[in-house]
């Protein structure tokens, strides 16, 4: 089912300073859509607007035609994952709780043959089967971002919201993640966003590329049309230079 | 009890369930020992016979022992009924304000309401002030409607703060001194014998438990089902707020709830028995230790082990110096905190970060 997102004229004010300042854009599924601007452009308010978790001080998100701040939290559940930047939970749930976890939205209080399905699916495709016994703090912070993929896809969301995905991870890590996000986009024609620092991984990974600077949206489209250096030297006031093998590298040369 | 520790995170649903009906099969046989314990030495079968008797036997010429008969049925009973009531309601409290604020070290309590009955006690005790109420009903509504007091200004001050976990813990650590202060400046006043009242009342007691008292209690216990409803809730709370928004589940109304359903079970409690303490703390803990953290599990096995606790706290307190009385309170402590620190040391891992 292919899903509309669309954000219209979206503006966050915390207090008096302007977190996100008219945004209006539309994401496509199947595509991964990535968020790139410098630290607080205002990339984790405008996911956090996406499935209600803030609610935009002017201007509407409307998903599937319905307006996103106007669903019950239940329903926003079902269609909207969301993987945050960090996880830890202050009680020791066990993996296969916390995948379980995704299941909230449709359950009251025990599990049904198919809930259990997805969650046992949900763990596999992400390739964590063999931990689920394990307690979520004794892990990895690459296995735990896997985790929390996996809760997110027991949702069975139709967009899937990550911020900063891979910033703590290593480098095996970061691939595997990536292409894990890229390989479910394709696979259950899911609608990503993700918010990310690593321009190079952004480029390499993403369908879509949206550059947002000081609350706006400053450019958007394919990767090679919005990651040049003319447009990173405005946003990021960095000069660069970009390689392209074997794949598109972005160098920064200095602080203008 | 290690080896159940060391594998609970391996534990299917099913297990858990077992564990909970374990626990709860000694709650019969713990009440019946009690019901033997005493001055009047009954052993366990002539209690449940006499029990059996009482409830389906209505023959006034039946050959029955009267004086023990009312020794079981109106003295003992009640006392037990009380502290299983009262354990499983302050345990429940316990683990759904710890859930619901995400504080491992939060206590039905917390909130002031310990130290805001004591001093609706207090003024009723030293000044013979009440708000409503006459005779030996002043001191328990006195304390009821104070512990309300307490929590709705609680809530009061922390709805100005967007009504977060911290805003709540620190409003009602503020007003436990509060009240605390002028229950300190009613005992400075007190008569010698006010004084001593006051103490053993603040000190929590099971003594006065009959019937009628049962009768006030039980409801307390009954209004607090529905939190059930939000052990899932409770449970993606733990994540985080934004994690439990987008899972579906509203943070500030979970907490609110869990925060007034806690408070009213606790104060019902706590205007009869006192402020026993630790039950409340220690219960949730030693449940997720045994049974992992899902409150689905977690909280039924919180109740019942709060209800253990104290029916073998309280029968300890009135048996171990027979004929004197220990206060339930320090039983409590010293039964709860080696089982605690056992479990904690024992455990593979702590249940909680």
């Amino acid at each position: 089912m292919a899903v509309k997102l669309i954000v219209k004229n979206v503006s966050v004010f915390y207090e008096s300073i302007k977190a996100l300042d008219g945004i209006s854009i539309s994401f496509e599924d199947g595509c991964v859509t990535t968020l790139v601007g410098p630290n607080g452009a205002g990339k984790t308010t405008l996911l956090k607007c996406l499935n209600g978790i803030l609610k935009p001080t002017v201007g509407t998100v409307f998903i599937d035609g319905y307006e996103v701040q106007k669903l019950k939290p239940i329903e926003l559940a079902k269609k909207f994952g969301y993987v945050p930047q960090f996880s830890s939970s202050y009680l020791s749930f066990t993996v296969k709780e916390i995948v379980t976890m995704g299941r909230r939205p449709y359950i009251n209080w025990s599990l049904s043959e198919y809930d259990r399905k997805v969650i046992d699916s949900s763990l596999k495709i992400v390739g964590i089967e063999h931990l689920a016994n394990r307690f979520f703090d004794e892990l990895s912070g690459g296995e735990k971002q896997k985790v929390i993929i996996a809760r997110a896809l027991a949702q069975e969301p139709k967009v899937l919201l990550l911020d900063e995905p891979t910033s703590n991870l290593d480098l095996k890590h970061q691939l595997e993640i990536l292409k894990l996000i890229r390989r479910l986009a394709k696979e259950r024609d899911l609608t990503v966003i993700m918010a990310m620092h690593d321009l190079n991984m952004a480029y390499r990974f993403s369908d879509k590329i949206v550059m947002i600077k000081n609350g706006s949206i400053f450019a958007a489209g394919k990767p090679r049309d919005v990651l040049t250096p003319e447009n990173i030297e405005a946003v990021y006031k960095v000069k660069v230079s970009i390689y392209d093998k074997p794949y598109p590298q972005i160098v920064p040369i200095e602080v203008i | 009890m290690i080896k159940i520790v060391k594998d609970v995170r391996e534990y299917s649903y099913m297990k858990k369930v077992i564990i909970l009906a374990v626990l709860a099969i000694f709650i019969p046989i713990c009440s019946l020992v009690a019901l033997s314990v005493g001055v009047i030495n009954i052993n366990i079968f002539e209690a449940f016979s006499l029990l059996i008797k009482k409830v389906f036997e209505h023959n006034p010429n039946s050959m029955v022992d009267e004086v023990k008969l009312a020794v079981v049925w109106d003295i003992r009973l009640p006392r037990v009924l009380m502290a299983i009531i009262a354990g499983a309601g302050l345990a429940m409290a316990g683990i759904a304000l710890q859930g619901a604020l995400r504080n491992p070290l939060v206590s039905p309590f917390t909130l002031g309401i310990s130290s805001a009955a004591s001093f609706g006690a207090a003024l009723a005790i030293v000044l013979g002030i009440s708000l409503t109420g006459f005779g030996p009903y002043m001191i328990i509504s006195n304390a009821f409607i104070f512990s309300l007091i307490a929590v709705g200004l609680s809530l009061g001050i922390a709805k100005i703060k967007g009504m977060t976990q911290e805003s709540l813990i620190l409003a009602g650590i503020s007003m436990m001194y509060l009240f605390s202060a002028m229950v300190t400046l009613l005992q400075y006043i007190a008569q010698e014998w006010e004084l001593k009242a006051l103490v053993y009342w603040i000190m929590g007691d099971l003594s006065f438990a009959n019937w009628s008292r049962l009768s006030f209690t039980l409801p307390a216990v009954i209004i607090f089902i529905p939190i059930f409803r939000y052990a899932w809730d409770l449970n993606v709370l733990a994540m985080g707020e934004d994690v439990a928004k987008s899972l579906g589940t509203d943070p500030r109304i979970t907490r609110l709830i869990c925060v007034i359903l806690a408070s009213l079970t606790t104060a019902t409690i706590v205007c009869m028995t006192g402020p026993i303490g630790f039950i409340g703390l220690v219960s949730p803990h030693i449940s997720r230790l045994l049974l992992g953290s899902d409150h689905r599990v977690s909280m039924i096995g919180s109740a019942l082990l709060g209800a253990l606790i104290l029916l073998v706290s309280d029968t300890l307190a009135r048996s171990i110096i027979a004929p004197v009385e220990l206060p339930v309170g320090v039983i409590t402590a010293f039964l709860g905190v080696p089982l605690f620190v056992h479990l904690l040391l024992k455990a593979r891992r702590e249940i909680w970060r």
